[in-house]
């Protein structure tokens, strides 16, 4: 278990080195000259120079990528042009927002997806199974953008049940969990949509196994076969698109924090892109990169606990 | 499966029907816009802001005193140029990409997967947010940044049809009767990936005019007057207490579009057969 921890930790690792690459490279192949866009229009040379020289940009292309790297393993990320804190410190404070997000929405689109997708799997062909199907299609079809608008407009501004925007404390104070359930749920209903409709083909897959038929034969009520042995052999997928939705949410959260002004990482991605803060915008793409490669280890992992078929070998 | 069946059959599944009669519709709203569209989607007038339905206004008017209807009929034209261009540049490069990986196997095959690889390590939103973030805002760089999205997408599609077409009998065949490379792929390779391409066409352009206005409505893409429906909506949400109609028109137009190329792009993928792995 270990050593296919480690390996599959390795393989993470050069994705984590070429997305960083990647990034240094966009940001200095862009077209224009990014200290010329962070003056203002009256800089004289001096000031240019001087900029230059702060942002590292006067040295070679292997200087700057090595100096880049070197930084990073020292936890440097530089600090932001538009507040002038180190990048690190506006990434810390802002991230348990954005990871409280994901996770109550990664938790509700599970609470809504399964079910359904189990649901409509063992009750094939009904109209509850058709009109979930329907639903799931318009489900991912649906504007996260708009639907957090009208989750708004309904909840907030016309029924007045929960806050239109903001964070209001902790998750576990009424007050704080109150605040994030439109943002999440903003999020969770398109991972939700796609999580039933995996779980649903999933489930029809594993229903029709000899040994769900044996089980049922033995006398097991229905309840038990399906939640118990043909959920647990269905539920790889479900696991896979569960870890996938996870960059998925975080994409997202840009959107929904956008919307809600939820105080997280993806709003600061939104400020630093209209400001042109790179030393911020590299810092939060490799934060991001980093903990989808993180996210999809852990649900590698977990395969081996849920399905012993999985061999670490 | 002759061409005149396949339509038949296209067209006799009301799902795939109505997607196609939904998707020709709003074409034809865009070409025609200037013509359909009561009023310049442009033009203000205080006098008349936010107004719900009226006979002159069908969709009533914005904070600006726009006209809501106009404005989403030339939103047409920019919402789905944009996920016409971006589906262009993923799907021309993409395809190239795989095609070349496929074909020629070997060191060009594993340098350019692992670039794909690394592509597809992104989320897809945050890939077309970092290149907008370095390329800046603006339509044109969310065009770009949605296409990038794509090209991995396509690549690796079309990469494995190529690996499975380049060992066929007629391929070789041609290969031994002494076709050139440029032949082989333009007249058996890519004809083998037209049905693959077509299908993810299609549904790349749902995700790219989805994203599109995502990125529009954060205030990074089109920006204001432009009539963009990602716009739009963005403009409507500081009204949204006294003209919740301008968001729910909108919102209700850009689901519409996404699910019309849902639909087609499903039911093209059962006739086709096509496995989008």
């Amino acid at each position: 278990m270990t050593v296919y921890a480690i390996r599959k930790v390795l393989i993470g690792i050069p994705v984590l080195i070429a997305v960083v690459t990647l990034v240094f490279l966009i940001t200095r192949l862009t077209p224009g000259d990014p200290v010329r866009q962070l003056l203002p229009p009256d800089a004289s040379e001096a000031d240019v120079i001087q900029m230059r020289k702060y942002l590292g940009l006067d040295q070679s292309l292997p200087q700057q990528y090595f100096r880049y790297w070197e930084r990073i393993l020292h936890g440097d990320f530089g600090n932001s042009i538009r507040t002038r804190r180190p990048v690190w410190d506006e990434l810390v404070s802002r991230i348990p927002y954005t990871a409280e997000l994901a996770l109550v929405a990664i938790i509700l689109s599970a609470l809504i997806g399964v079910p359904i997708g189990v649901y409509s799997a063992i009750r094939q062909n009904t109209v509850f199974d058709g009109v979930m199907r329907v639903a799931a299609f318009v489900g991912v079809s649906f504007p996260s953008f708009w639907l957090g608008t009208m989750l708004i407009l309904l909840f907030a501004l016309w029924l007045g049940w929960l806050p239109a925007s903001g964070c209001d404390g902790p998750l576990w104070t009424l007050a704080g969990f109150r605040s994030v359930l439109l943002p999440a749920l903003t999020l969770a209903i398109g991972s939700a949509a796609s999580i039933s409709r995996m779980t649903r083909s999933s489930m029809l897959e594993v229903i029709r196994q000899d040994y769900i038929t044996v089980a049922k034969a033995k006398g097991l009520r229905e309840s038990r076969v399906h939640w118990k042995h043909s959920l647990k052999n269905g539920f790889i997928p479900v696991l896979t698109l569960l870890g996938m939705q996870f960059g998925f949410l975080l994409g997202g959260a840009v959107i929904a924090e956008t919307i809600f002004a939820w105080p997280g990482l993806g709003q600061l991605a939104v400020k630093a892109i209209m400001f042109r803060d790179y030393p911020l915008i590299q810092g939060i793409v490799f934060f991001f990169a980093a903990s989808v490669v993180l996210v999809n280890l852990l649900v590698d992992l977990s395969y081996v606990f849920i399905d012993p078929r999985v061999t670490t070998s | 499966m002759t061409s005149r069946h396949f339509i038949r059959k296209f067209l006799r599944n009301p799902l795939s029907a109505t997607g196609l009669i939904l998707i020709i519709a709003l074409v034809a709203m865009a070409l025609l816009a200037p013509w359909i569209a009561p009023f310049d989607p442009y033009s203000q007038s205080l006098l008349n802001r936010l107004q719900p339905t009226t006979s002159t206004h069908l969709l009533g008017t914005d904070y600006y005193g726009r006209d809501v209807l106009s404005r989403l009929i030339y939103g047409a034209r920019y919402s789905l140029s944009v996920g016409l261009i971006s589906v262009l540049i993923g799907s021309v490069v993409g395809t190239t990409l795989g095609v070349l990986a496929g074909y020629f196997g070997g060191l060009v095959d594993r340098v350019l997967v692992a670039m794909l690889d690394v592509l597809m390590a992104f989320p897809g939103m945050l890939l077309a947010l970092t290149i907008v973030g370095f390329l800046g805002p603006g339509i044109f760089n969310v065009m770009i940044a949605v296409g990038v999205w794509s090209v991995p997408i396509f690549a690796r599609v079309i990469r494995a049809n190529t690996l499975v077409a380049r060992s066929l009998q007629f391929v070789e065949a041609a290969r031994a009767s002494g076709c050139g490379h440029t032949r082989i792929i333009f007249k058996h390779i890519l004809p083998a990936s037209v049905a693959a391409i077509l299908v993810l066409c299609t549904f790349r352009m749902s995700t790219a005019i989805l994203t599109a206005a995502g990125l529009s409505f954060l205030g990074l893409g089109a920006q204001p007057p432009m009539p963009e429906w990602g716009a739009i909506l963005s403009e409507s949400r500081s009204v949204l207490r006294q003209a919740p109609w301008i968001s729910i028109y909108t919102g209700c137009l850009i689901t519409l579009t996404v699910v019309s190329f849902n639909l087609v792009g499903d039911a093209l993928r059962d006739l086709f057969d096509t496995r989008m792995t």
